[in-house]
């Protein structure tokens, strides 16, 4: 195990230092491989994984998936999804933050991104917090904490990457994230309602809708509505796989961007689709030295020598998964969502297997915890996102406002430890 | 070569959007003639999958061309402060883009040797018997073009400012 785990210390050193995640889990990897079987041996494995992993029919699912998030982004849904949730829960009191939830909800539902989510959001859902006077931690905390919403309510990047590392069903996986991403909107909602109830003048309810502004936000409900059943059905009902579903949904939100008055220049298009394409080889590059650095990891016997710790612990597999989210969660205040996917499960898949962990169980537990991580400090990638779009906030502010949000997920996963069945019911269907 | 950097990054960048933005269209009609010519012609496109696999390849190394090129990459910024009064800015950023050339040498010459490697044995493709060597060289080409434009990046010293510039580009 030495090999290995200096390998992982050697990682986060280098990560500390600024070196590009990619790269340094890349040369790791091969340096790692090399020490066990010679350069040589490593030089060709790595030169030969990438093109696999490049050519690989089931990740071709991750470009589609975030093609229709960038158009969706494009298409400038929020403003119409938010000004559709006030309509109706703008009226309670802390109403325009539980509409910020509803509407975080409803663009996940057609977006893979928790921080595109969180992007929008922030730009459309700020400006009226700050006219009925909300608390700058309530206000900039709900878009932050809902932001994470976008990982868990398919179509979702993380999930789809867990499915590749675990071996396991996208299709499942997007399933079984439905009834969780529900729960968390209704807890969410709990959490908004429990801040203003102990301090009410933190969110007052908002001024009932201008009718006409309440129709036409509501038309924008139907086409989202729509794609999201679309995507999510045709794969419940096996009609197609997960990657012609991406493939579809693109189309789709491609279809609204341009219903929307969006991407009627050639100029736009190829803006659009390049952004895509940018965010696909960043995410590409994490994940190809992610898998040269897991064949290092396993070539060093480290997740079987793994199996025997465990043995002698005698950890049942609830204590086995309770260990694995503890390091996840210390794991997320270092490295963003697809860094813990990535370099954590790999390393316990053996262990999990033998253990007879339900693997999509499982993977909504993972994502959970990594959603805490979206908003937890040191790091915390939503809130970072939410303060670059309002320079004016102040980080110290947000962090206060996710904290009932993070309670709210720490809620989230005890339900799904001890009801497993609201992971597993749907895909069981299936 | 500052000069000569600023000349030629900016007309790569823009073909490279170019080839990506028609890598990508490319990979998406596909997908969806292919469903519907399954459903509602029951035609579906022959190789398909083949094609969306090697359209799949060739995307991620163009997008590559452009997140080279603007040093876009994931990052861990926990320790930015810290470090920044331990060592002057500029040094580290230095120390950190030769580390990226670096690996990105070693990843493009290792898909050029896998290319070679195929063309030697010849392998095909299962459906469309098309060479796997023919996207292998594409992809090891793109790759050695990303690592250019990694250079011409570097010597313009232009920075991302990371997580700040992701509001603006999302």
């Amino acid at each position: 195990m030495i090999p290995a785990l200096t390998g992982f210390a050697v990682l986060i050193l280098l990560c500390f230092f600024g070196f590009r995640v990619g790269f340094a889990t890349m040369l790791v990897g091969i340096v790692g491989f090399a020490y066990l079987r010679g350069f040589p041996a490593a030089l060709s494995l790595a030169g030969q994984q990438i093109m696999e992993d490049a050519m690989n029919y089931n990740l071709s699912v991750i470009p589609l998936f975030i093609l229709m998030g960038t158009f969706i982004y494009r298409a400038e849904l929020s403003r119409d999804l938010y000004d559709a949730a006030y309509a109706g829960f703008g009226r309670f009191k802390g109403g325009l933050a539980l509409s910020t939830v509803v509407a975080c909800a409803g663009f996940s539902a057609v977006c893979g991104s928790s921080l595109a989510t969180a992007a929008t959001m922030t730009k459309v859902a700020i400006p009226p917090m700050r006219h009925y006077r909300y608390s700058d931690s309530l206000a900039s905390g709900s878009i932050a904490a809902s932001g994470t919403l976008g990982i868990m309510i398919p179509p979702s990047v993380p999930l789809v990457i867990y499915a590749i590392v675990a071996q396991q069903d996208i299709g499942k996986l997007f399933i079984a994230g439905v009834l969780p991403g529900l729960l968390l909107v209704g807890l969410f909602l709990g959490a908004v309602r429990l801040t203003v109830w102990r301090n009410p003048e933190h969110g007052p309810a908002g001024d009932p809708l201008d009718p006409e502004v309440k129709r036409r936000a509501l038309r924008v409900v139907w086409p989202v509505l729509s794609l999201f059943v679309l995507v999510l059905g045709g794969i419940y009902g096996s009609i197609f796989t997960p990657t012609e579903a991406a493939g579809i949904g693109a189309f789709g939100a491609a279809l609204i961007s341009l219903q929307r008055g969006h991407l009627r220049s050639l100029d736009e298009w190829i803006s659009t689709l390049a952004e895509a394409a940018r965010t696909t080889a960043t995410l590409f590059i994490v994940i190809f030295g992610a898998l040269v650095f897991a064949e290092f990891i396993n070539l060093s016997g480290m997740p079987y020598d793994l199996l025997d710790v465990i043995d002698s612990l005698h950890l049942s597999p609830t204590g086995l998964v309770i260990a694995i989210v503890a390091i996840a969660i210390f794991m997320g205040m270092i490295f963003e969502s697809i860094g813990i996917l990535l370099l954590l499960v790999p390393v316990f898949l053996p262990a999990l297997n033998q253990s007879g962990v339900n693997m999509i169980w499982f993977g909504i537990v993972v994502v959970l915890v990594t959603e805490l991580g979206l908003i937890t400090p040191p790091i915390g990638m939503n809130v970072f996102v939410v303060k670059a779009v309002m320079p004016n906030l102040k980080l110290a502010r947000i962090f206060a406002g996710v904290t009932p949000f993070i309670g709210a997920i720490l809620v989230a996963l005890v339900l799904i430890f001890l009801f497993p069945g609201i992971a597993t019911f749907l895909p069981r269907w299936m | 070569m500052r000069a000569f950097a600023q000349a030629v990054l900016p007309p790569l960048m823009r073909i490279a959007e170019l080839v990506t933005a028609v890598l990508l269209f490319a990979m998406m009609m596909l997908t969806f003639a292919d469903v519907v010519g399954r459903y509602v012609f029951t035609a579906p496109i022959f190789g398909a999958a083949e094609m969306i696999q090697f359209l799949l390849a060739m995307t991620i190394f163009a997008g590559l061309c452009l997140v080279n090129a603007r040093d876009e990459h994931i990052t861990v910024e926990l320790f930015e402060v810290q470090l920044d009064h331990i060592m002057p800015h500029a040094v580290r950023r230095i120390i950190i883009q030769l580390f990226s050339v670096g690996v990105m040498a070693i990843i493009a010459y290792q898909l050029y040797q896998y290319a070679l490697d195929a063309e030697k044995i010849g392998t095909r493709t299962i459906v469309l018997e098309w060479p796997l060597a023919a996207v292998s060289f594409t992809v090891a080409g793109l790759s050695v073009v990303s690592l250019i434009m990694q250079v011409l990046g570097l010597l313009l010293a232009r920075e991302s400012h990371g997580i700040e510039d992701l509001g603006n580009r999302l």
